[in-house]
């Protein structure tokens, strides 16, 4: 026979502090990774409305003519979606929670549109010099809202104007420094040169310079082309000729600073 | 020491027809059933039926028509109710002879077969 | 010749705040037959799919349950990655595995509550979810959230947990592992608790392979079915994993095995723990779904499918998710002929019924 069993669990407890707080006089500490709600920068964001289609829940509305952000703090859900789509880094998550309210709240932001000289005007496209594009499709890549098409055999760089967000990812990844918000020249649009290009690109090479080489493995990393091979253990640094566009984007990467176009 | 299993994704094409000879074939072998689902494709709706013997899965699928009737499985394995019942009320694929019928009351929804393309 | 009286079960009764109806058929004491009803609040997640891209239905698939949630999660991932192709790093499996142990102890210790709860037990069930506590606080330190965790994405997890946290985890755990001790032999030794348990809904290994049972209920009855044994999600292989099998088919059999599997939880942490390899967390993923792919999970309830396919888009056509409870429902209504009125709740709650997880 056993019964009262529990007895030990119970009798201890007798003498232990209660397991619960006396809420709400005594507060919960939150933790550093607790998702409460979403923080946003407003200095830099640019209104390009990525968070509020990443959204699942629809919480988030972009209103780039009246320059207004707006969250609805009950309807979202912290799963931090957006703080990991946005691509000026402005958004983020504090770990307090939306205090209950009888009412949905609802918080707009008042966001100043800056007219950045680099960047155009606000109602600029974005193009790219076809003259200096070697279609590596870098842009595409970094692209959150999906709105660029490159494909290098073809020679083709479209952007779709509905979905480009103008965020400017692409402008700053770019390493030839081709594409711009409404600069491009009428003329460089009009005649892509693609005829001249392969004969001044076939003389260039992409070089290692190998005693320096500590094969990180970083230049494979960041080849929009995937034309690079590194082994760390084989000691194999390769580069694929054919797939190469000499685009520059592993240069930059090196921390050796041993790679060459030449 | 049990055994460890690499499952492999095995979907089986079946006619409409032959539905119900292939379950009773898979129920004879020891299979245990699993699931269904059904997949609104171009209008026609497709079923998959899940089987699992030792935790190797065989999936049979079939593809039906917008009104065609389907033979139950219940008949073989009666806990496929619940599946069967779910797409009528969802989808509107029609069953003869099950075996528990709710006859559109499974799911209380605002809409008959809500998930059906043509409605 | 007794008289039948039909009782309506639920939707609002004293198990569980969900809402699944039952039709109870008594003669005096005895349910001769019952018969279930569902369906009271489906949601239509699934149907989601065409307005929300494979990406974000991950967010969506986590929250059709708050206990079970990272499983889901998980399935909803892992199905995507499998019909993209993509290959997650290892630490990403790892932590997964360690994360979905980390649900299965505290969703196993809220249904030791519950069922004390369900038996009248009303300070065992307290204290049950005292030590559940402690879980939720490791899953709120590492990803941000105590029931939803919104850390596993397609491509692999959000957010890396360091190796020394994982080691406090593993010491946290080690360390609440006597209290839960203290409470589990209650239930398996005390005679007020055996009274209520031993004996009472018993499901024959053949009747449980009949009626297609999946999970604890499966493993309650002698057969031995866990999904972690598969080989295509997680890192079971590398753990040693076996699965805890009781064969009596009772209501004492099935907590017997959830007890078991409590504490296999625990030692599977600490091994995922003292293996895990340094690297990337997730690999970055872009473009269309195309092609099919089924995934099982063994959930805390039991085994759950997904499945996805994708008609080269980023919206999938379908994502199914077909939870334990649905296939658990057909063994309730078995093991409810026969038994007494009084244990009606009981035999409910044993199966571990999920509502919101069936009603996706």
């Amino acid at each position: 026979m056993k019964t009262f069993r529990i007895a030990k669990v119970l009798f201890k407890s007798l003498f232990k502090k209660p397991a619960t707080l006396m809420y709400p006089v005594v507060q919960r500490e939150w933790q550093e990774r607790t998702r409460g709600s979403i923080d946003l920068y407003s200095e830099a964001c640019i209104l390009c409305g990525i968070c509020a289609r990443r959204c699942p829940a629809d919480a988030i509305e972009v209103d780039r003519k009246a320059g207004t952000w707006t969250i609805h703090r009950m309807q979202c859900i912290q799963c931090g979606e957006c703080v990991a789509a946005c691509p000026k880094k402005c958004l983020g998550m504090n770990n307090q929670y939306t205090e209950p309210q009888a009412e949905k709240v609802v918080d707009t932001y008042e966001i100043e549109q800056k007219k950045d000289e680099t960047k155009g005007p606000a109602n600029a496209e974005l193009t790219c010099n076809k003259e200096e594009c070697v279609f590596c499709g870098l842009c595409a890549k970094v692209c959150p809202a999906d709105a660029l098409k490159v494909d290098r055999k073809e020679k083709i760089w479209e952007v779709d104007k509905e979905a480009c967000a103008k965020c400017g990812a692409c402008v700053d990844k770019c390493p030839k420094k081709c594409l711009s918000m409404g600069e491009a020249k009428a003329e460089a649009e009009a005649a892509p040169k693609a005829e001249e290009k392969p004969a001044a690109e076939g003389e260039e090479k992409l070089n290692c310079n190998l005693d320096e080489c500590i094969y990180c493995g970083l230049c494979a990393k960041n080849c929009p082309c995937d034309a690079l091979t590194v082994d760390r253990k084989e000691k194999v640094w390769e580069v694929d000729e054919e797939a190469c566009v000499k685009c520059g984007a592993c240069l930059e990467k090196c921390p050796k600073e041993c790679l060459a176009i030449s | 020491m049990s055994e460890r299993v690499d499952v492999v994704q095995n979907f089986e094409a079946v006619e409409v027809s032959q539905l119900l000879t292939e379950v009773k074939d898979l129920k004879a072998e020891g299979y245990r059933f699993a699931q269904a689902c059904a997949t609104v494709v171009d209008d026609k709706i497709e079923i998959i039926y899940s089987f699992d013997k030792a935790h190797q899965l065989k999936n049979l699928r079939i593809t039906v028509a917008q009104g065609e009737e389907v033979e139950s499985i219940t008949g073989d394995y009666w806990p496929a109710f619940i599946y069967e019942n779910e797409m009528h009320d969802l989808f509107g694929v029609q069953f003869n002879h099950s075996a528990l019928d709710y006859q559109g009351n499974f799911f209380k929804v605002a809409e008959p077969t809500p998930w059906n393309p043509k409605k | 010749m007794a008289k039948r009286t039909v009782i309506p079960f639920g939707p609002q009764h004293p198990v569980l705040p969900e809402p699944v109806h039952l039709d109870l058929v008594v003669e005096d004491e005895t349910v001769v037959e019952a018969i279930p009803s569902i369906g009271f609040i489906h949601r239509g997640l699934e149907k989601l799919v065409e307005k929300r891209d494979y990406s974000q239905m991950v967010y969506v698939i986590e929250r059709i349950c708050g206990i079970c949630s990272f499983g889901h999660g998980w399935g909803a991932a892992a199905a995507v990655e499998g019909a993209m192709g993509v290959k997650i790093p290892e630490r990403a499996e790892y932590l997964r595995t360690i994360l979905h142990e980390l649900s299965r102890l505290h969703s196993h210790l809220l249904w030791l509550g519950l069922l004390a709860d369900a038996f009248g037990f009303e300070s065992l069930f307290n204290h049950c979810w005292r030590v559940r506590e402690t879980v939720l606080d490791i899953l709120e330190k590492t990803t941000g959230g105590r029931v939803i965790f919104s850390i596993c994405k397609v491509g692999g997890l959000n957010k890396d947990i360091d190796n020394e946290t994982l080691k406090e985890i593993v010491e946290t755990l080690e360390g609440i592992k006597e209290e839960i001790k203290e409470l589990t032999d209650v239930f398996i030794e005390d005679d007020s608790v055996k009274n209520r348990m031993v004996g009472v809904g018993v499901l024959s290994k053949e009747d449980a392979e009949e009626l297609c049972a999946v999970g604890p209920v499966a493993r309650g009855s002698g057969v031995v079915q866990d999904m972690r044994l598969t080989n295509n999600h997680g890192v079971y292989g590398e753990l040693d994993f076996e699965p805890v099998i009781e064969t009596a088919g009772d209501c004492y059999a099935r907590c017997k095995v959830r007890i078991g599997e409590v504490f296999q939880s625990i030692e599977l942490i600490a091994k995922a723990v003292a293996k895990i390899p340094e690297g990337p967390v997730s690999v970055p993923v872009k473009g269309n779904v195309e092609g099919e792919y089924m995934l099982r999970l063994e959930q805390p309830r039991g085994e759950a499918f997904y499945y996805a396919k994708g008609a080269n888009s980023k919206f999938l056509q379908r994502m199914r998710v077909r939870t334990p409870t649905n296939m658990n429902i057909p063994a309730l209504v078995k093991t409810l002929q026969g038994c007494d009125l009084a244990d009606v709740p009981i035999l409910i709650l044993t199966i571990d019924p999920c509502i919101s997880c069936t009603e996706r």
